[in-house]
């Protein structure tokens, strides 16, 4: 089963995420700031982690970086996943190493189309 | 205070000095036209004349030196001053810009959850639902999208307002672009019964400008020309033409039209006609505030045309390509 990790500091936005991932067949596991992810990801393989940025502890960017900056990571999938929408915002993450950016609020159709890429078979 | 007296005192020194020479003037003049001066005088006279003008000079060049100095004092304190503002302006639209981005987040946040939730429940995620409860959800769902349009909308409107956007120019196809922009406001509204004619001047074939904002504009009129058209029998004309430098755009609907003491209004932030306008037709009382900001910030304009109860034309132009002139940053 494809395993993601959701970072993600808000309770709610967390559940509709995992929500939505369990109901596409996703193994979902989840971490509630930078620092928390970090050590998630050293302890299990993830194929995906969706990324929050404006978190508390340690923000996504930064944990993102750690991450990256270790060889083992570098076959994880990132993909930030972000209420900050403001003109540049999606340029200046996908600079910082993600490979795609998802803005809140969803679009529960398109971001399930978009999940499914990452699904392996 | 000081700088008062000084500068008196300047202006003083001068005029003494001027109405001193004059005086000893006349006496000489007339001591010569007598010539009644004994030698010992003539030498006294001489003395004072030297003492006089050395007084003079001495007095004249303290002067210009306070009057200098004291000048460049003032203009150093209104530079010092003008720094600090700039700094403090600065400053302050740095706060504006966190604020504005923050507020942004803060309020997409929670819109993620009602628009997420709203949407899971509407596909069945959490089992069947009855007709009212359907309906329901329904009622989340739209508006909880019309306040991210909302929201988009403002953020949009401060940011231009702020004097921020910038224009990422490209040259494209502008058949292209116009089909592509129907299609996007075909795919989103009820009204898929309304007729969209367009006819496009073959000599436009490109134009250079912003292609999202162009979008933007373009989108916003045509979904009013669809909001406002006539529920049976609607046709919405799209004609693009070549008028000198320009581009002209202009889009007519059969719609309800627009008294012409209204026109002004149409333009102006928050300002539908009626407040059941609203209510009937949706959209937020931005959409051609914003489309007049984006298509000035073209250099172009926009206007209206229409007689009420038979339809509106709205028109804008743009020119065909953008001065070469570069925007100074801040």
């Amino acid at each position: 089963m494809t395993k993601v990790l959701v970072v993600e500091d808000n309770p709610l936005n967390m559940e509709l995420v995992v929500e939505i991932l369990n109901s596409l067949g996703f193994e979902v596991f989840g971490a509630i700031n930078g620092e928390d992810a970090i050590k998630e990801v050293e302890k299990e393989h993830y194929d995906l982690i969706l990324m929050d940025i404006e978190l508390p502890v340690m923000d996504g960017i930064s944990a993102l970086r750690i991450i990256k900056s270790k060889p083992e990571y570098h076959n994880v999938h990132t993909v930030a996943l972000t209420a900050l929408a403001m003109k540049g915002d999606k340029e200046k993450f996908l600079a910082a190493g993600f490979e795609d950016y998802i803005s809140k609020p969803i679009d529960v159709p398109e971001f399930m189309k978009k999940m499914l890429i990452f699904k392996k078979s | 205070m000081e700088k008062n007296l000084i500068r008196k005192f300047s202006i003083y020194s001068i005029l003494i000095i001027a109405i001193l020479g004059i005086v000893l003037n006349l006496v000489i003049s007339s001591r010569i036209e007598n010539m009644v001066i004994e030698r010992s005088e003539i030498t006294k006279l001489q003395m004072t004349i030297a003492i006089i003008i050395f007084l003079g000079l001495f007095t004249l060049y303290f002067s210009l030196i306070w009057i200098v100095k004291d000048a460049s004092e003032t203009i150093m304190e209104q530079n010092l001053a003008l720094i600090k503002s700039h700094e403090e302006l600065k400053e302050m639209d740095k706060m504006k810009n966190e604020f504005i981005n923050s507020m942004s987040h803060e309020l997409r946040t929670p819109l993620n959850a009602v628009i997420g939730f709203s949407d899971l429940m509407k596909q069945k995620n959490a089992g069947e639902l009855n007709e009212r409860q359907e309906h329901y959800i329904d009622n989340i769902l739209k508006s909880g999208k019309h306040l991210l349009t909302i929201v988009n909308d403002i953020l949009d409107m401060i940011v231009i307002e702020a004097g921020k956007t910038e224009l990422v120019l490209s040259t494209f196809s502008v058949p292209f672009a116009i089909d592509e922009n129907i299609e996007c406001v075909t795919s989103n509204t009820e009204k898929n019964n309304v007729i969209i004619n367009k006819e496009i001047d073959p000599q436009l074939e490109s134009i250079e400008a912003d292609e999202q904002k162009f979008s933007q504009i373009l989108v916003n009129i045509l979904d009013n020309a669809l909001k406002f058209s006539k529920k049976d029998g609607g046709v919405v004309n799209i004609i693009a033409r070549k008028t000198g430098d320009n581009a002209q755009f202009s889009i007519s609907d059969n719609g309800i039209g627009i008294k012409e003491e209204n026109f002004k209004k149409l333009f102006m932030v928050f300002q539908q006609l009626d407040t059941g306008i609203s209510r009937k037709y949706g959209g937020t009382g931005l959409g051609l505030s914003i489309s007049k900001k984006l298509v000035e910030l073209h250099g172009g304009k926009i206007w209206v045309e229409s007689k009420y109860g038979e339809g509106t034309t709205f028109t804008f132009e743009l020119p065909l390509a953008q001065k070469k002139e570069v925007k100074p940053n801040d």
